[in-house]
């Protein structure tokens, strides 16, 4: 045991308490770090040398104090919880921003929807009494005015569509982006660790970007070795240490694309590869919106449009021109399709002549009796209800929509509070560590003072007995 | 739980902001004065409107209807208290032919000459056209111009009565041809004047012939008489169908209104209740979010 060992211990305590201080002061730094983790300095007593060397015992106290580990302080499981609660999250935001837009597409219940524009379609006919051509013309124009409103709610659904497959294929770009990201953290992790080098901040840095991949297309991450982690969607793997995976998006471009028979679907498939991934997140919510939610209404709307042009060419082919010849269609399709959708529903002549309203066949007539049948077409063919019933059902999906998201986000703030109690900078408890290791220095320095008392004792006071 | 400065923060954050939703929707509610703007408003209240709008919709119509059916109806009234009139003076000019003391083959002449006048003005206001589509009032469904042409034939179309919707169900007949007004052809009202003046202008004059006459107008009277009061009972029907849609239509605005329409007086005590809220969350932020152990130390 040597007089200096003392001396080396308090120089070993002071070089640690001022490391644990730099910790401090780097937690301080980063107090308001979005995804800084706390880090802690893990202070280990060095143990004295307890192997018994030939023909000599030590007797040393100990060996002073080491700070060589600094670590992260987070908690894995909630981290992987919160990567699936932001996912879900993700997700039904893009799929109540969807609902919101369709409802906002379809304006009811109000003066501009499409039912109070067919009612007064509907009741118009009424209003044809006889032979004059006013009332006809104004009957023909609702009906043309309903054919556009229709055009109107289809072309804004399509462009939903179209913006929405543009939002996710560029959602996907950025997500492969960040995939090459998280694969070069990954090495300079792996690096570091395996040079003995603290990565602390660089992991810090990976798990944010890995969140942001939750939200975008619900990865999940699981610990790989040297301090990496591989990330995965939907069961294929994204990142795999350095290497990635790129995903692309394959598919129809359009929404008339998508809903022809035999279409090819929209899928996202792993590039290259080909192999289909089960995205979630947001790009999880804009699939479901692409390949259910706008096709669904699409095709209800369409099925309106098809309702009524049944309702409408069929009354009046049962009835009589003026001059007493057959009705003909009224409604027909803008591209020359053999079917009439909510896009290509149009009028095929504003010809007042062309309305038969007359049921007295064969001869000139200035009858008006079929006019009141076809006034009644709305309800007798259950178009009015029907589309009360979807509009009813579009409510009902988006209120529950919205209060899954409702639900969802107060879950996921939860998370973050959880993830931030464990892992955000407190300055309460960063003050308290700074006070704590300001003293543990302080007394280590005071102990190479009094060190120093003793040594300054032994050099210039030994052998000056009386002097 | 460990609390750290970011997490109060983020909590009053978050406090702060759903107080703040919360006074915008009500903000958003009293300055539109709707409760009710899209179908995840309230799925149940959008279906309810919907109807209700249906039914307004369904009741303007009827009461454009009712307009029409009343100027048909009132167009016809007139015109057969007109004919009435003519017809009076015929019998009165029929009946004085028939006092053949007084009368010598001159005046006779000259009463049948009045008489092919009147028969002239009947055939004009049975001629007469409904005033807003030109159809021949009492023409039935003719697509002609006139329900009775120059020589007094009848060209109108029956068995195809013109009817309106008046109520939900209810649809009234609004015309009345010819042949029920003025008589089957060829025994008509018109028929009988001719034929009254044609007995006066022959000498002798064939009083029995006249008589007959007299007896056909007479017969003609009685039509008209009960076409009139047919259509009244129209009319009267019309107008309570009038009352009840008015009556209606107010019930189905209120009903609307109370579906859709902001509850002022709740929405203004939510929007106080919530302005407290915020401003409670606003100061326990304040006061929260200050002090840290910083304020403390040398």
């Amino acid at each position: 045991m040597s007089a200096l060992s003392s001396l080396n211990t308090a120089r070993q305590a002071m070089a640690a308490q001022q490391r644990a201080l730099d910790v401090t002061a780097q937690n301080v730094a980063n107090l308001n770090t979005e995804g800084y983790s706390r880090q802690r300095v893990d202070l280990q007593s060095v143990s004295s040398n307890t192997v018994p060397a030939f023909f000599s015992t030590s007797t040393e106290i100990s060996g002073g104090v080491s700070a060589d580990t600094v670590t992260r302080v987070r908690d894995a499981f909630m981290e992987n919880r919160a990567l699936g609660e932001h996912a879900s999250s993700a997700r039904l935001t893009v799929e109540n921003d969807a609902f919101t837009q369709i409802e906002a597409s379809f304006r009811e219940p109000g003066e501009t929807g499409l039912q109070a524009i067919t009612d007064k379609m509907w009741h118009s006919f009424e209003d044809v009494t006889g032979a004059d051509d006013a009332a006809r013309s104004t009957v023909l124009q609702n009906i043309s005015t309903v054919a556009s409103s229709l055009n109107a709610t289809s072309v804004a659904l399509d462009e939903q569509w179209t913006q929405t497959r543009e939002d996710l294929a560029a959602t996907l770009i950025q997500a492969n982006a960040t995939a090459d990201q998280i694969g070069s953290l990954n090495k300079q992790i792996q690096q570091a660790t395996q040079a003995g080098l603290s990565a602390n901040e660089l992991a810090d840095k990976r798990d944010g970007l890995v969140l942001s991949l939750a939200d975008s297309i619900g990865a999940t991450s699981s610990v790989g070795s040297d301090g990496m982690v591989n990330v995965l969607v939907g069961g294929s793997s994204l990142v795999s240490g350095s290497t990635t995976t790129k995903l692309q998006l394959v598919g129809a471009e359009s929404l008339d694309e998508f809903s022809a028979p035999g279409s090819k679907g929209l899928a996202v498939q792993t590039d290259p590869g080909g192999t289909k991934v089960a995205v979630g997140g947001a790009s999880g919510g804009r699939l479901t919106v692409l390949t259910g939610t706008i096709p669904t209404y699409q095709a209800k709307l369409d099925g309106i449009a098809g309702q009524i042009a049944d309702a409408l060419n069929g009354g009046n082919a049962n009835g009589y021109l003026s001059d007493g010849a057959n009705g003909s269609a009224l409604l027909g399709t803008s591209d020359g399709s053999a079917t009439i959708t909510a896009r290509n529903i149009s009028l095929l002549s504003s010809d007042p002549k062309v309305l038969a309203v007359s049921s007295v066949g064969g001869a000139a007539s200035a009858d008006t009796s079929n006019a009141k049948l076809m006034a009644k077409l709305g309800d007798s063919s259950g178009v009015t209800a029907d589309y009360r019933t979807l509009v009813t059902q579009l409510g009902v999906a988006s209120s529950v929509s919205a209060q899954s998201l409702q639900i969802q986000t107060t879950i996921t703030g939860n998370i973050d509070t959880a993830r931030e109690s464990v892992s955000g900078v407190s300055i309460d408890e960063e003050m308290t560590q700074m006070l704590t290791f300001q003293h543990g220095y302080q007394a280590a320095a005071r102990m190479v003072t009094a060190m120093d008392e003793v040594l300054d004792k032994l050099i210039n006071g030994t052998g000056r007995v009386g002097l | 739980m460990r609390i750290t400065q970011r997490a109060l923060t983020a909590n009053s954050l978050t406090g702060i902001n759903s107080n703040l939703a919360a006074l915008t929707k009500y903000q958003n509610q009293l300055s539109s004065g709707k409760v009710l703007t899209k179908p995840s408003d309230s799925p149940t209240d959008t279906n309810k409107s919907m109807q209700t709008r249906s039914g307004l919709a369904a009741l303007d119509q009827q009461a454009r209807n009712i307009t029409d059916a009343t100027a048909r109806l009132d167009q016809a009234d007139s015109a057969l208290s007109t004919m009435q009139g003519l017809l009076q003076k015929a019998q009165a000019l029929t009946t004085q032919g028939l006092n053949t003391g007084a009368n010598n083959a001159n005046s006779n002449e000259a009463l049948a000459a009045e008489l092919s006048a009147l028969r002239e003005s009947m055939l004009g206001v049975a001629n007469t056209s409904v005033a807003s589509t030109g159809q021949p009032l009492f023409g039935g469904v003719t697509a002609q111009a006139a329900a009775y042409d120059s020589t007094g034939t009848y060209v109108g179309v029956d068995g195809h009565p013109i009817t309106q919707r008046i109520g939900a169900i209810e649809a009234i007949q609004v015309d009345i041809t010819g042949t029920e007004a003025f008589g089957q052809q060829p025994d008509d009202l018109f028929k009988a004047v001719q034929d009254i003046a044609a007995t006066l202008q022959a000498s002798p004059v064939d009083d029995a012939a006249l008589a007959a006459g007299l007896t056909k107008l007479q017969a003609a009277q009685d039509r008209l008489s009960t076409m009139q009061s047919t259509v009244g009972a129209r009319s009267a029907r019309v107008d309570d169908a009038s009352a009840l849609t008015t009556d209606r239509n107010l019930t189905l605005t209120a009903q609307l209104s109370a579906i859709e329409d902001v509850d002022i007086p709740r929405a203004t005590l939510g929007l106080a209740a919530q302005q407290v809220g915020y401003q409670a969350a606003l100061s326990v932020a304040s006061k929260v979010l200050q002090p840290t152990m910083l304020d403390f130390l040398r």
